[in-house]
């Protein structure tokens, strides 16, 4: 079932086309995650599946309702948006109380504790937040969009301004959402961070979505060859000579730097190959790596291109 | 919209500010009727010096009151967009909710203090007038109307602070001229500010109930438009 349908989305301002005609759409229980650089669209993008911009053309519709009756959906969606802000004179727990009650949702204290505790601000419920650092006010931002049990989420950099621990805790808490069937949306700067916990990736790039899948259907599409590091160990040099040889004629470009030998493929069938060469060369392989395309790799050649 | 009710509600309430406009309120009103019992605009009070201490506290207010809805609450909107707190918000429920709710916090705050200072004044000149009363509560709804529309419009901080005090001032000497003046267009203004219809044709605040009304949506209307 689609938690999230857009269809020909653009946002135009009154210089500058910010999103430019994306479509796309969000299974539930998927963690999507939007890449670019600043100024792609993503925060805009955001913005206007949330409600707090008005799209300029394009339809969209969030767990099944049209985006015309997004009042009705604002119950069911949580929202952490890129730049905002809280009340300095109130704590965490009252801040969370106040947006339940504005969300129309139960404030039973308890269930609001366990939101700020599963974002590590179980120790901070009675601080005015006007005490807060950067990174504890993006957690209460994390805690609050998490009111009410929301069915889809959209987080605007998560783990921006968080610690490597805060970081963790916060990726570990998008991963058990997802398993719980929460969908979430979300755009981050940290590519790692996508790897590991998104089923699929859109880059934008100026306001158009440039490349959209998950992460491996996206490593085939860039992948133009195969490279693999192997290390080993040959008996004597004449063995080694052979063997070298024979990687030479069945791969594309070989670079040995003992005990490590680079060898770039055209197929993978040939990776059998070469390990029954060495057998008969009598080479020890100790390890055969392959080299897996990061994200990091195709969002930087989508910039580059 | 309750959350935001009682959140701007507390915020206004809370603290030495709320209490201060109270006795201000309070004190002046009583001042003022003792010092205006012979005026022409207490003709009608003159005979009775109770009455006369009510009607000092609604004169007051129709003197003061813009000025002190309008500078004390230009900012209840514009304030949240631009310290980008309005953005929590605006995920969170409709944007009618939000202004709704800012509104009746504006005036149920006023309401409060204006029935506060009744209950002392009544209490002190032992006389209780609840018409007078729900004439300023019409009264206060239209400049809590006025100040949450402006807030809409004028998103700059400096410049709301210096419209609600232009407008603070203009409203009661427009008010007051349009009562008492024979030029047409001048004239004409009693119709729509209130405070002829408090003074002389209480049926008239109908039309400023209206006015609320036109105004409360021209501040939805703007606010659903804005990109935040």
């Amino acid at each position: 079932m689609k938690a999230l349908i857009v269809n020909k989305l653009s946002k135009e301002y009154k210089t500058k086309k910010a999103v430019d005609d994306i479509s796309f759409s969000l299974e539930t229980g998927e963690v999507f995650a939007l890449l670019g650089r600043n100024g792609a669209g993503k925060s805009t993008t955001i913005n206007m599946l949330s409600g707090i911009l008005t799209p300029t053309s394009g339809t969209i519709e969030i767990l099944n309702t049209p985006y015309r009756h997004m009042n009705k959906i604002k119950q069911r969606i949580g929202v952490l948006p890129d730049n905002s802000n809280y009340y300095n004179e109130m704590t965490a727990i009252q801040h969370m109380k106040f947006f339940a009650r504005v969300k129309g949702v139960s404030a039973r204290k308890d269930s609001l504790v366990d939101l700020l505790e599963s974002v590590g601000l179980g120790e901070d419920l009675g601080r005015k937040v006007g005490q807060f650092s950067l990174g504890m006010r993006k957690k209460l931002g994390i805690a609050q969009a998490l009111i009410g049990s929301p069915e889809l989420i959209f987080l605007d950099e998560p783990t921006s301004t968080l610690d490597v621990e805060s970081a963790l805790q916060i990726r570990q808490l998008i991963s058990t959402l997802a398993s719980q069937g929460i969908t979430i949306f979300m755009t981050s700067h940290n590519l790692e961070e996508i790897e590991r916990i998104c089923d699929r990736v859109a880059i934008l790039n100026h306001g158009k979505i440039e490349k959209m899948g998950t992460l491996e259907q996206l490593r085939e599409a860039h992948t133009r060859s195969i490279n693999i590091t192997i290390k080993y160990q040959a008996s004597d040099q004449s063995q080694e000579s052979l063997w070298l040889d024979r990687l030479q004629q069945m791969a594309g470009a070989v670079q040995c730097k003992p005990p490590y030998v680079e060898i770039e493929l055209d197929e993978e069938e040939v990776i059998p190959e070469i390990v029954q060469a060495a057998v008969e060369c009598k080479i020890r392989i100790y390890s055969i790596e392959r080299e897996r395309v990061s994200l990091e790799n195709i969002f930087l050649d989508e910039k580059l291109a | 919209m309750k959350g935001i009710v009682i959140k701007e509600f507390v915020g206004l309430i809370r603290g030495i500010k709320s209490i201060l406009i109270v006795l201000f309120i309070t004190g002046i009103s009583i001042l003022a009727a003792r010092s205006l019992r012979n005026s022409p605009l207490f003709m009608d009070e003159s005979s009775n010096p109770s009455a006369t201490a009510l009607a000092g506290l609604s004169f007051i207010l129709v003197i003061f009151g813009a000025l002190f809805v309008l500078t004390l609450s230009h900012d209840i909107v514009n304030r949240d967009i631009q310290l980008q707190r309005i953005r929590l918000l605006i995920t969170k429920t409709s944007r009618p909710s939000v202004i709704l709710g800012k509104f009746l916090a504006v005036w149920l705050f006023w309401v409060i203090v204006s029935l506060i200072s009744f209950v002392l004044v009544s209490f002190i000149t032992r006389t209780f007038v609840i018409h007078e009363l729900l004439f300023l509560w019409i009264y206060l709804a239209f400049l809590s109307s006025i100040c949450v529309m402006l807030s809409t419009l004028v998103i700059h901080h400096a410049y709301s602070v210096i419209l609600s005090v232009l407008l603070g001032l203009a409203l009661p000497i427009f008010g007051i001229w349009s009562m008492f003046s024979s030029v047409v267009p001048i004239r004409a203004l009693r119709y729509l500010l209130p405070y002829y219809p408090m003074s002389e044709q209480p049926a008239l605040l109908l039309v400023t109930v209206a006015e609320v009304l036109v105004f409360l949506a021209a501040a939805v209307v703007l606010f659903q438009r804005k990109d935040l």
